[in-house]
């Protein structure tokens, strides 16, 4: 009997095109699990490399500030740069801006995505609905949306309101159109098996639709996270009394070149740190497609 | 199960007193359809004759291959009784009632194995009783044990694209009988599958089948296939499909795949099918 299943096994693989190494059909899961672990590892010659570049990168800032390629009163070295930092890192003031602008970024993305997930959800059900909402929707959509932010600030004040809008309608449309298309993605198989099996609409919106849109979703959100601190800093920009946005614009006003270059700085680590814990809940909730794609690496 | 008992009832009472024994009631009969036609309306092409006045009877526990040329109807006759769409024309009806939506006790396999990437084999298997709202603890049991059957049990926490094909059907075939139907539907299930690996799924689909007293209404290209593993077999015509011929395999169970695939007495109920299906390609 042991031995008949173990050669059921090793037939099966002859069947699959990207035939993998046998002990893979008896432990597919572990296997797999390792495989992942593996491709997070470091690979030291590409983190080498990636060190190279980043020396490099730090020189030709260096150099161009010496050597004075701009006006030096317009620049600040690296050193300078750092120093600022460390010096605004203890400053109660930058956390003030720092807590303000996460907490609009955070607003905008929470507010819009919820409202791009939910309307994206109904227009990809109800494909008439669709049609109705759809010049207005694209005619919405194709407006540069910046050009928004002096109304709201007109409309919401100089305070958090009118960057959490204007966050929140950049993101919105991030995340509805995708979803709309997700929606009508799915599979209509998968459709059609919950059908036979007397699922209720709500069973099959459960079960099949919404995993089944998870991983546009999921693109969507990350995309949205950091289109949502473009959206609030820019809104700072423009007016605003507290805000890493509106410190950046205080700082270049005054040629104080150190706070802005660590400002911008400070900007981008935020973006990428955001961007990685959207990627962490995404990488929870999508497993299944980790596995997929580290099973299909093997074959390359 | 419950629909079925009532049928015997209902044809011990009735039968004695009305009709006299010219074969079972309708409420016998696990699925009829009688002069069943379906049109499609193509746009630019107007109606589209799919299926022409068919009539078939197929009594309880019989095990039916519908063998047939390709776009002759016969998906469409399993989604009629799957209930996703109804007849232009005709009944179709279960034990004696018309057909008017899906219900819970028929399993329908689909021709493509259609399995939820985002669930593990498991939890594919399971689905059925999900939307049934069995409880997770006797979800699992019944998975697991019908994955046993089939061998695929090692695989339970693995997703669907870490299998092989032939263990991919292996596992729609588990989700389809999970639910425990009365009928099932069955769409060409091994038509993608190598030769070696169909006639080891064929075995243990028709282990799980045998004795089990459930009827299966079995879609195949395959003629031998239909031969090997069917009670009955019909031959559907080309489209507009009609029933062409109705033949019986008289050939004792348990039937053995792996045995009696080059067994005499099927290869000429096959070969006698052949002679009336090669008319139909033509
Ligand atoms: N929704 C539909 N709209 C229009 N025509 C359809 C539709 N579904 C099926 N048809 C047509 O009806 C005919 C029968 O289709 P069906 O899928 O039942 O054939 P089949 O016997 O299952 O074929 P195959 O063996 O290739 O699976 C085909 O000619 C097909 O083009
Ligand atoms: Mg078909």
């Amino acid at each position: 009997m042991k031995s008949s299943s173990t050669e059921t096994v090793a037939k099966d693989q002859v069947d699959r095109p990207s035939a993998a190494p046998a002990e893979h059909a008896t432990r597919p899961p572990e296997q797999a699990r390792r495989r992942t672990r593996r491709m997070g590892a470091l690979d030291l010659p590409v983190v080498a490399v990636r060190i190279l570049i980043f020396v490099a990168l730090i020189g030709v800032w260096y150099w161009s500030v010496e050597d004075e390629w701009l006006p030096r009163m317009y620049t600040a070295t690296p050193m300078e740069t750092f120093e600022r930092l460390v010096e605004m890192v203890q400053q109660s003031s930058f956390w003030h801006s720092m807590q303000v602008t996460l907490s609009e970024t955070l607003l905008g993305w929470v507010l819009g995505s919820s409202a791009g997930l939910i309307v994206g959800l109904i227009l990809g059900r109800w494909n008439r609905l669709a049609s109705i909402a759809d010049p207005y929707l694209t005619f919405a959509n194709a407006t540069p949306k910046i050009a928004l932010a002096p109304f709201f600030i007109l409309w919401f004040g100089v305070g958090p309101s009118s960057k959490v809008v204007l966050a929140a309608v950049i993101v919105f449309f991030i995340v509805q159109v995708p979803t709309q298309a997700a929606v009508s993605q799915v599979p209509p198989d998968l459709n059609t098996v919950a059908t036979t099996m007397g699922a209720t609409e709500l069973q099959k919106f459960r079960m099949v639709v919404l995993p089944g849109i998870m991983a546009p979703v999921f693109g969507a959100l990350r995309l949205a996270a950091v289109y949502s601190l473009l959206a609030v800093v820019m809104g700072e920009f423009i007016a605003a009394r507290v805000g890493l946005g509106q410190a950046l614009i205080t700082s270049t006003n005054q040629f104080d070149m150190r706070t802005a270059f660590a400002l911008l700085i400070v900007l981008a680590t935020l973006a990428v740190v955001i961007n990685l814990g959207v990627s962490a809940i995404e990488r929870r909730v999508l497993r299944w497609r980790a596995l997929e794609s580290s099973a299909s690496s093997v074959s390359i | 199960m419950g629909a079925r008992a009532t049928g015997v009832v209902m044809h011990t009472t009735d039968g004695s007193e009305a009709t006299p024994p010219a074969g079972p009631s309708p409420q016998e009969y696990s699925v009829s359809l009688e002069g069943v036609s379906v049109a499609f309306d193509v746009p630019g092409k107007g109606n589209l004759l799919a299926v022409d006045n068919i009539d078939l009877h197929v009594p309880a526990g019989q095990f039916v291959a519908l063998v047939g040329p390709s776009g002759c109807g016969k998906t469409t006759v399993l989604n009629m009784l799957a209930g996703l769409m109804r007849p232009s024309a005709g009944v179709v009806s279960r034990y004696g009632k018309p057909v008017d939506g899906p219900s819970r006790d028929i399993g329908y396999m689909l021709a493509r194995s259609a399995l939820t990437p985002w669930r593990t084999i498991r939890a594919n298997v399971e689905l059925g009783l999900e939307i049934r709202g069995v409880a997770a603890r006797e979800r699992k049991s019944r998975a697991m044990a019908l994955l046993e059957r089939l061998k695929i049990d090692h695989f339970a926490d693995a997703y669907p694209s870490q299998l092989s094909h032939g263990m991919q059907q292996r596992v729609a075939i588990a989700r389809t009988l999970a639910i425990d139907p009365d009928l099932w539907l069955m769409d060409e299930p091994f038509g993608a599958l190598d030769a070696q690996t169909r006639v080891r799924v064929q075995s243990e689909f028709l282990a799980l089948w045998e004795g089990s007293g459930k009827t299966v209404l079995f879609v195949t290209h395959d003629l031998s296939e239909a031969v090997l593993l069917a009670d009955r077999v019909i031959v559907m015509t080309h489209r507009p499909a009609e029933i062409k011929l109705d033949m019986m395999v008289d050939v004792e169970r348990p039937r053995n795949p792996q045995e009696q695939l080059f067994d005499p007495r099927l290869e000429e109920i096959e070969r006698t099918l052949w002679e009336e299906l090669r008319h139909e390609i033509q």
